[in-house]
């Protein structure tokens, strides 16, 4: 999913990036936490993480993805853009 | 079609959108779970009126796993028909381990002598109300301060770790009741029957099946409503008799 990967790309922080580069590889908050340099709390990878995807709604609004698409995307699993 | 974790991510964009940083309570989204499937299989948009737990589905794979675990348990106890089965007395009397038995680090003071069975019994009784103030509440009825003493082996087959019943006894106006689980849990015993035999004692022991609940997906059971009575539970697994603990209330 293009789009997705190009608002990922647009985030300023490294660490944030990675947060995601991680959470790709369907690990828990705990193993995203002790993976990354330096180390973070399980607790602190949550809030991080919850942060970022704020952060990244904005960004596929931007790019033509309203609530209700995105909704879809998820219902149907199969809608490229 | 999108890939598995664009998927996730998209999933945690949409249910970060409705939860604020001071809701991420791991601990109350593990404990909503449980209703999340239910709702879920329902057939409701439980991503959109639910997304703390959605958010954990979505971005942790211990979260993630579990939701799993709950969904097949579910879906396979939906698809479940409980067999009918009867009662072997034989194979009961055969697996009585023993009575109810009380420690005395359970109870509020020492036995001042060895009791006999039933007065054990009798004495258990009457410490239901003391132990209803003394010990940890959990669920409205009260738990056993060790547990030892309620606590059941219970000859699960292939299981190589130990399982146990533990039995919680509580009492309402509407009568007694009887908290149980099955100790470690395990998904392939979700709905597994537990029944409830009355002992009628006259003019020989008859047991009499006065409820039959499933195993929940956390292991647990319960029955309600009970008049003071002599009962045996019966955990039943592949139509085998398996656990069996008589209990006096």
């Amino acid at each position: 999913m293009a789009v997705l990967h190009t608002c990922v790309e647009r985030l300023k922080s490294e660490i944030d990036r990675q947060i995601l580069r991680l959470l790709r590889e369907n690990l828990s908050h705990r193993e995203i936490g002790a993976r990354l340099q330096p180390p973070m709390k399980h607790g602190t990878v949550t809030t991080r993480i919850c942060r970022v995807a704020k952060k990244l709604y904005p960004c596929l609004v931007e790019h033509g993805y309203d609530k209700d698409q995105a909704i879809a995307i998820m219902r149907e699993k199969g809608v490229e853009k | 079609m999108i890939n598995q974790p664009d998927l996730r991510l998209i999933q945690a964009i949409m249910a970060a959108t409705r939860i604020e940083e001071h809701e991420l309570d791991r601990e109350a989204a593990e404990a909503a779970l449980g209703e999340y499937v239910e709702r879920e299989l329902a057939g409701e948009a439980v991503r959109e009126t639910m997304p703390l737990v959605a958010f954990y589905i979505a971005t942790d794979a211990d979260m993630a796993r579990q939701y799993a675990e709950l969904r097949a348990d579910l879906i396979a106890f939906e698809h479940t028909e409980l067999p009918e089965i009867a009662f072997d007395m034989a194979a009961a009397q055969a697996r009585v381990a023993r009575l109810i038995e009380i420690a005395p680090e359970d109870i509020v003071r020492p036995l001042p002598t060895t009791p006999s069975q039933e007065t054990e019994q009798d004495y258990l009784r009457r410490l239901l109300p003391v132990w209803q103030r003394s010990l940890p509440v959990y669920g409205g009825v009260f738990m056993s301060g060790t547990a030892q003493p309620l606590l059941q082996p219970v000859d699960v087959p292939d299981q190589a770790i130990p399982t146990q019943m533990d039995i919680v006894l509580g009492q309402h106006e509407t009568g007694a009741v009887i908290n149980g689980r099955l100790k470690p849990r395990r998904s392939d015993l979700v709905g597994v029957p537990v029944r409830l035999y009355r002992i009628e004692m006259q003019p020989q022991p008859t047991p009499i099946c006065v409820a039959e609940v499933p195993l929940d997906r956390f292991g647990r059971f319960a029955f309600e409503q009970l008049p003071h009575d002599r009962y045996v539970i019966v955990l039943f697994i592949e139509q085998q008799l398996i656990g069996v603990m008589w209990i006096d209330l």
